[in-house]
């Protein structure tokens, strides 16, 4: 054990500099996330606001009130949409983590093609998914259920975090799988104690895409169960066309508040990655 | 104490051209230490995997003591394996390392914690349980791994080149370490490397293996004596060949007849070699003598321990080493005479490549 060197002058300096950089770009950054929520706030609070004025000319609580009201629907629709992403986000995972072992650990005939099919998707417009998709569920009896839904969101979520676990597979040696195979460990203890803690930062990350991708779907749940699931979305989508703005914004604010708390809790994840990658071979 | 028996074991991958390992068939006594020396891509890793059961022989056997366990599954096989890099698992501590194995067995904390210390006093790193693996020098996680290794006493130690990410003098340290704790606890070692210094220190017996095929094995002694082969020869670092026809203990060559009772052919080709060490020097000035030639210095170096020649002779290279007590130093382009004692010449089959 060696105490680390006492930094030369120039080098505490240039950490300084360092250090002020970073403050200074994380109040940007914070400033290019919050600012376009801001107006959205002042609309969710406001009477009455009209064109020339630069602040509303009367307050009000009222659309906040709407929102709490059950009249709103506001609180089946937060229901529908957990009861949705939450199956989308942990299906997603179950999914990637094999899929993505397989994309980024071997090689294999067809890996590009098969590459180019998670992203597909991604690539063709929603919309003509979603038609196309629509179209099949009715014959099998799965439009106008939570399941179609789930499976419908399931196609972008699950090719999101595919692709991130093909990334953090990439850079993943198994050898300490094996040293612990060797160790008497069977497969489900190989996993759960060294598989498991080596990819568990890319996972948070691959899962947090797969959770707001099925929270924000909009076109293909109208699409696949317009009638009977009611999400969140919908909800503001509707608000937003309605012409009542403060109801809007106080949607709207609903709307993106798991997004905040989920980043925030994935925030440690998300700088994580490259902490995981660094252990990763080669 | 496990013998170990491999038995025409052949591992091919698909896609190969040929198999990674090849029909080869291998006897590990049981409590003593066995280097797998080769080259990289000859296999020998490959072999340490099947060992460890986590590749699946393409065909062939494997017995612990007589008992096929082909059928028995890595995590019930007893056979451990260490690696070179990624030695412990960085998201736990050193005392979460040392007992995993006791941990995956469902053992109670307190028997976990009470071996784990033994462990770790046996490696001679005690009190470092509560340290993280990043905390650890190389050497000092190279223990901690070697301890997690132990500690449910392995049938089999499988080492794959434990020694080829430390510095010389640790290098050193972890050879004996490794010697000692093998000897007290008597486990079948077996360990892979392309160093054949550390095979040759560190082995009872080395396996010596190219191209999935096995060369020879043997004690570390006979590779430089009595080496099967000219590749094995040439891999032990003898270059000192030279072809010619033998019969009744003699083989004639381009440079003269040369009195050979130690063979491995007694008739037909052969090629003489003998090793740099062996080769003597003997007074210029009057003819040639019994397994004598003539020759002249190309270069040399002189080492203060001992001095390398290396000798023209015809169309011929040797290399000789002599100790410090040799009578003279020659320089380059001094004539010499080298004699091959008869002992010392082994001769061996010709080479097909």
């Amino acid at each position: 054990m060696t105490e680390p060197a006492p930094p030369d002058p120039m080098e505490r300096r240039s950490q300084r500099l360092t250090t002020l950089l970073r403050g200074l770009s994380l109040i940007l950054l914070a400033i290019w996330l919050v600012a376009p929520f801001i107006p959205l706030l002042i609309w969710s609070f406001s009477f009455h606001w009209t064109f020339p004025h630069l602040l509303p000319e009367g307050w009000s609580l009222r659309s906040w009130q709407d929102v709490a009201n059950p009249s709103s629907q506001v609180l089946p629709a937060i229901r529908d949409s957990l009861l949705i992403a939450l199956p989308v986000t942990v299906l997603s995972a179950l999914i990637a983590i094999p899929a993505g072992r397989a994309l980024g650990q071997h090689r294999f005939p067809g890996k590009r093609l098969v590459e180019f099919l998670i992203l597909a998707p991604n690539i063709v417009p929603g919309l003509t998914v979603a038609l196309g998709i629509q179209i099949a569920f009715l014959r099998y009896g799965l439009a106008n259920t939570f399941t179609g839904v789930i499976l419908v969101h399931l196609v972008p979520s699950m090719s999101y975090a595919v692709l991130v676990m093909a990334g953090v597979f990439a850079n993943y040696d198994p050898q300490a799988e094996e040293v612990s195979r060797s160790l008497g460990a069977n497969r489900w203890q190989t996993f759960r104690h060294v598989t498991l803690p080596a990819i568990f930062p890319g996972l948070m990350v691959a899962s947090l895409f797969a959770f707001l991708i099925s929270w924000d779907q909009y076109i293909a749940t109208i699409l696949i169960a317009g009638g009977t699931v009611k999400t969140l979305s919908i909800l503001v989508v509707a608000a937003a066309g309605g012409g009542d703005r403060a109801l809007a914004g106080a949607l709207s604010l609903v709307f993106i508040a798991p997004a905040v708390v989920f980043l925030i809790i994935a925030s440690k994840y998300l700088t994580g990655v490259s902490a995981a990658r660094r252990l990763g071979r080669r | 104490m496990t013998a170990v028996t491999l038995s025409g074991l052949t591992k091919s991958y698909p896609g190969a051209t040929r198999p990674a390992v090849d029909r080869l068939d291998l006897a590990l006594t049981s409590g003593k230490i066995h280097a797998l020396l080769g080259p990289s891509g000859c296999g020998k890793t490959s072999t340490l995997k099947l060992i460890a059961g986590l590749l699946r022989p393409t065909s062939g056997d494997i017995r612990f003591d007589g008992t096929s366990v082909l059928a028995v599954p890595a995590e019930r096989r007893g056979a451990v394996l260490m690696f070179q890099n990624h030695l412990l698992f960085p998201y736990m501590s050193v005392g979460e390392n040392v007992g995993y194995a006791l941990k995956v067995r469902h053992e109670s904390r307190a028997v976990i914690a009470s071996r784990v210390d033994e462990m770790l006093e046996l490696v001679k790193l005690p009190g470092l349980a509560n340290r993280r693996p990043r905390e650890l020098s190389g050497g000092q996680q190279q223990r901690v791994a070697l301890a997690r290794a132990l500690i449910v006493r392995p049938r089999v130690l499988l080492l794959d080149e434990p020694l080829s990410n430390l510095d010389a003098d640790l290098r050193d340290d972890m050879r004996a370490l490794i010697r000692a704790v093998q000897a007290q606890l008597a486990v079948t070692t077996v360990f892979v490397t392309h160093d054949q210094q550390e095979a040759v220190v560190m082995a009872d017996t080395i396996a010596l293996m190219s191209g999935g095929v096995l060369l020879q094995t043997a004690a570390p002694d006979v590779f430089y004596d009595s080496p099967a082969s000219v590749e094995v020869a040439r891999f032990f670092g003898n270059t000192n060949l030279l072809p010619g026809t033998c019969a009744d203990g003699r083989i004639a060559t381009p440079l003269g007849t040369f009195r050979a009772p130690r063979s491995t052919v007694t008739t037909g080709p052969a090629v003489l070699t003998i090793r740099p060490e062996s080769i003597k020097f003997s007074a210029t000035g009057q003819p040639p003598g019994a397994n004598e030639l003539g020759g002249q210095v190309l270069s040399h170096i002189y080492a203060g321990t001992h001095a390398r020649y290396r000798i023209a002779a015809g169309d011929f290279h040797f290399d000789v080493i002599t100790d410090a007590e040799a009578a003279r130093i020659y320089r380059d382009g001094d004539p010499v005479r080298l004699r091959f004692p008869p002992e010392k010449i082994w001769l061996l089959p010709p080479h097909s490549g």
